[in-house]
């Protein structure tokens, strides 16, 4: 290594440091803005306290699913078009147990674990023994199942009405059933989620993991059972988004089919692949992007009503763009590093390798 | 002479009829063989002979069509890859596969997931132990990128090592998994002379220093025979000889099959070989 890379490599990693800090300190500062501001205190185009804490819910919810769902795509290289439904049987689980057999809602959320977790093993124990994308038509045939279950079986799900009257989120005596509170409980699973995944990345699985996604067939010679891998991820993935499900009935209170439906196994896709599957923030970024982007053309579309209806073109748009420009996702851009951007003399080997 | 000298060592690895079918295709026709415990077996043969479809079928990447394989006597055939490497068979590629995107230290570490244990949830929930079993594993893999002379590289991505590099990576991720038999496909393919000169020197040592036995398939004769004790050859599925060099070199068969009358005239001298055993 000549001098002045080893300088260069010195300078790179006091800025990257320095980045990082100031990262956590932005993030900090963006996580607590919805529960520091003040009630009549309006934001530039009248955003409350009340709406910045509905939309962090909604982005803290769908950055959980998002997570698990980069895990699966980027780290052990399978796509799931049913995300959605795990999302539904989360809910409706915490639903249905909680109002019908009254079970407390850590209860009722751990048998929707529990349940979810069955599923995605049967399903995905023959099908990722296969090579190729088998899951992906597996899981949209799970979507459709699980949506006909939820609006046909009347008797337990209400069908097309839904389930009513779910109970707040509470250990004990101690219930959430406020906005801020519930807000903190979402963003505190989040970390929960982005901590675990942070070590499952960094460990021998997750190492497995990352190998087998660039090739299965050396993975397995260096004895990783490649089947095996995918599934736990599979199933951790079904898991984290029936959590999710669990956390929404309860903030909702009220459940119906229609959020559960592919529409949303596909936001969940563009949220993964814009924010960077190969990351575990990547998927947490493309969420509060998504969300962010389609409540302010939701703001618009009230004055403007043909507004409201362009976010499916914008979110095409936007993916086209990421996947042309930013084929690993919006944070390839948190990345780089000033030191990278100086040109390719770092890296003269892999050039030439090329 | 030699022959009575290995066969004195047991078989660590046999295969006794084995074919192969692709379709019509016939890869490997009934071919049997035995490796001993810590010697070095040459492999050669013309391009499609089937060499490397008998290291696919011995590290488990295919099942035979026909035919057993034996690990230290116990039967493997039709065993999913990894299994046969928990069993103590490594093995590196023809074309090289690193995972390129990964650091040179993580591919080793990779290498060495059979030798490890956290679990997935262990990992997840950061278990005691986990930490200390991490940083152990990458104390083991340093000290095996320090035998292939990669260990300042550890933090460099593997596909930016040069092709010679990739190669000693690819073997230090094999040893990593310690195995009791090594299967090297073409290693010295895209070296220089330099660099198959150090790796000749290097499969020596993995011999000797590290009791290994080696099965090699290579077409770089001089390297070839200057390590292998025993050399089989195979040509169009069939094995059609074996033995010590010196004995595959004067093969009237295995020097139109595939030597040449040049090489048989020009070769290695087959008196070096002889001094070295």
């Amino acid at each position: 290594m000549s001098a002045a890379r080893q300088i260069a490599d010195k300078g790179g990693a006091r800025w990257s440091s320095l980045l990082r800090a100031t990262a956590w300190l932005l993030l900090a500062a963006v996580v607590a803005t919805p529960l520091l501001l003040g009630e009549g205190y309006r934001l530039p185009g009248g955003v409350g306290k009340n709406y910045l804490l509905t939309i962090g819910i909604f982005t803290g919810i769908h950055a959980i699913i998002a997570v698990g769902l980069g895990l699966l795509m980027g780290y052990a290289g399978q796509v799931s078009l049913g995300h959605a439904a795990f999302y539904g049987l989360g809910a409706y689980s915490s639903a249905i147990l909680t109002t019908k057999l009254g079970l407390p809602p850590l209860l009722a959320m751990l048998a929707g674990i529990m349940l979810t977790a069955l599923i995605a093993l049967i399903l995905g124990a023959p099908t990722l023994r296969l090579h190729g994308h088998y899951l992906a038509m597996f899981t949209l045939g799970l979507g459709m199942i699980v949506q006909i279950v939820f609006n046909q079986a009347r008797g337990l799900t209400g069908g097309f009405g839904g389930v009513r009257n779910i109970p707040h989120l509470g250990i004990g005596s101690w219930q959430f059933d406020t906005k801020p509170e519930f807000y903190a409980v979402v963003m505190l699973t989040l970390g929960v989620t982005l901590l675990m995944a942070h070590n499952l990345v960094n460990s021998r699985s997750g190492r497995a993991l990352r190998a087998l996604h660039e090739s299965e067939l050396a993975a397995a010679i260096c004895g990783v059972d490649v089947a095996r891998s995918k599934l736990q991820v599979f199933v951790i993935s079904a898991v984290l988004a029936s959590v999710a499900g669990s956390l929404y009935a309860h903030f909702m209170r009220f459940v119906s089919p229609g959020p559960f439906g592919f529409v949303f196994s596909v936001d969940l896709l563009i949220m993964v692949v814009v924010g960077g599957a190969g990351s575990i923030w990547g998927p947490v970024a493309g969420a509060a992007l998504f969300n962010i982007l389609s409540e302010t053309l939701g703001k618009i579309g009230e004055q403007v009503p043909w507004v409201a209806d362009l976010d499916i073109v914008l979110f095409g748009v936007v993916l086209v763009a990421v996947v042309v420009f930013l084929p690993r996702g919006l944070v390839t851009l948190a990345a780089r590093r000033p030191g990278r951007a100086r040109g390719p003399a770092i890296q003269p080997e892999a050039q030439a390798e090329a | 002479m030699h022959d009575c000298a290995v066969t004195e060592n047991e078989i660590v690895l046999g295969f006794a009829e084995v074919s192969k079918f692709f379709g019509g295709l016939v890869a490997l026709d009934g071919v049997s063989g035995e490796v001993f415990g810590g010697e070095i077996l040459g492999i050669i043969g013309p391009n499609g002979a089937g060499k490397t479809t008998l290291f696919n079928i011995i590290s488990g990447v295919f099942s035979p069509s026909k035919g057993e394989i034996g690990l230290g006597g116990r039967p493997i055939t039709g065993l999913p890859c990894h299994k046969i490497a928990h069993l103590g068979v490594a093995r590196t590629f023809q074309n090289i596969r690193l995972f390129r995107e990964m650091s040179v230290l993580e591919n080793v570490l990779v290498g060495r997931h059979s030798q490890a244990s956290a679990s997935l949830i262990g990992s997840v929930l950061r278990l005691p132990g986990i930490r200390a079993e991490e940083s152990q594993l990458r104390q083991e893999a340093l000290a095996y990128l320090d035998m292939v002379g990669l260990s300042e590289r550890a933090e460099a991505k593997a596909g930016s090592l040069t092709t010679g590099q990739q190669r000693l990576l690819e073997i230090a991720r094999a040893l990593a998994g310690e195995p009791q038999i090594i299967l090297l496909d073409e290693p010295a393919a895209g070296l220089n002379t330099r660099e198959t000169e150090a790796l000749g020197e290097f499969i020596l040592r993995m011999q000797q220093e590290l009791e290994l036995t080696i099965v090699l398939i290579e077409h770089d004769m001089r390297l070839l025979m200057e390590v292998a004790e025993r050399v089989m050859v195979i040509d169009r599925g069939h094995k059609i000889a074996e033995g010590t060099p010196a004995q595959i070199q004067a093969d009237p068969q295995v020097i139109s099959a595939y030597l040449g009358e040049e090489f048989a005239a020009n070769g290695p001298p087959v008196q070096s070989t002889e001094e070295r055993l």
